[in-house]
């Protein structure tokens, strides 16, 4: 008797999230927005791929600038002129 | 507790029952994703510069209040405003290795290896640099900050002289990448020209052009190599002008061909049908 008792929850409980289970297909299913399909590959042309190295050849210039390291020299500067011979 | 073949059919069922949405919640959401690729880097230098700024001038004040007759308070008060100066330039330089860093790390160009070596580099500076931001800290008197301050300024040049390195590996890979993509440039013309030499067409000026161009890809590849990067983009921007000028004229010849081709179909088709 107890035995069918809990068999009865257990059913009841089972039915329940089949039900959950079932909204949450539909809502998965109807309501969002698909995954993305990853573009195919592009393959770049010729043209593309001359156009395309102006800007590697800025992004150069970006590291040319540092290299000047011109920031640290003048921190460099700013340590140098701190006068603290009466500190 | 003893369950019998019905109990034990409707666990199964509530169990299975479960995986059911689990299984669908786990399928990845778009609405989950992340639509932002990397944190946003905040460039913090321009602000520290303008402290620094602040607290020099703080601290010229604060000397101004100094002479003979200064009183311990003015001292005081002159000594500290004094190490917030070096401070602030020590931040200074840890920030810009920092941003370095960042940069090393978000290039697509260098190496996961050569990545790991730079930024293992740039942190050592950063670590000597903090180093030197802890001894000016800690400095009791003006005496033991004169000493902190000249450490700090052999420290300056040798991270100046680190980074320089450093930057100057970062733009020999970039010049590398570069001349690797005008090696692929060069193949893929080499194609077109071959195709156009099948179709009778006389090549000999194309191949001449595209040859240049290799052995300005060359020379730059052995003045990169030689630390001459000037040079060396300098060479590679000529190679790149070569091909754009070359693929120009394969374009035209291309053209022209399809226009010979176009023009000979239809008189075909008329002298067909007059016979």
């Amino acid at each position: 008797m107890k035995d069918k008792g809990f068999s009865q929850i257990l059913l009841i409980i089972g039915v329940l999230a089949v039900a959950l289970g079932l909204v949450f297909y539909v809502y998965q299913t109807r309501f969002t927005e698909p995954l993305p399909v990853p573009p195919p590959a592009k393959v770049e042309t010729v043209d593309q791929a001359i156009s395309s190295l102006d800007g590697n050849f800025s992004g150069l210039s970006v590291f040319e600038e540092d290299l000047e390291v011109k920031d640290l020299l003048e921190l460099e500067k700013d340590l140098n002129e701190i006068n603290l011979s009466q500190i | 507790m003893r369950f019998k073949l019905p109990t034990l059919f409707v666990l199964g069922f509530v169990v299975l029952a479960f995986a059911i949405p689990l299984t669908v919640s786990a399928r990845p959401s778009v609405l989950s994703q992340d639509p932002t690729q990397g944190a946003v880097i905040k460039d913090r230098l321009e602000q520290l510069r303008e402290e620094f700024k602040e607290k020099k001038e703080e601290f010229l004040q604060a000397r101004l209040r100094l002479g003979p007759k200064a009183t311990e308070g003015a001292k005081k008060d002159a000594f500290i405003k004094a190490k917030e100066v070096v401070l602030k330039i020590l931040d200074q330089a840890i920030e810009r290795i920092q941003n370095l860093v960042q940069r090393v790390e978000k290039s697509q160009v260098l190496t996961d290896e050569r990545k790991a070596k730079l930024t293992a580099d740039l942190k050592s500076q950063m670590s000597l640099l903090s180093a030197q931001r802890s001894k000016v800290e800690a400095a009791a008197n003006g005496e033991e900050l004169r000493a902190v301050v000249k450490e700090a300024r052999t420290q300056l040049v040798s991270t100046r002289e680190a980074v320089k390195k450093i930057v100057a590996q970062i733009l020999a890979s970039h010049i590398d990448g570069i001349l690797v993509k005008l090696e692929e440039i060069a193949n893929r013309l080499e194609n077109q020209i071959a195709n156009l030499k099948a179709q009778g067409v006389d090549v000999s000026k194309f191949q001449a052009q595209l040859a240049d161009g290799r052995t300005k890809i060359t020379q730059a590849r052995g003045r990169n190599a030689n630390g001459d990067w000037k040079l060396a983009r300098k060479r590679a921007e000529e190679a790149r002008a070569v091909f754009a000028k070359l693929r120009g004229q394969i374009k035209a010849q291309q053209a022209k061909l399809k226009m010979a081709t176009q023009s000979a179909t239809p008189k075909a088709t008329t002298q067909g049908g007059a016979k």
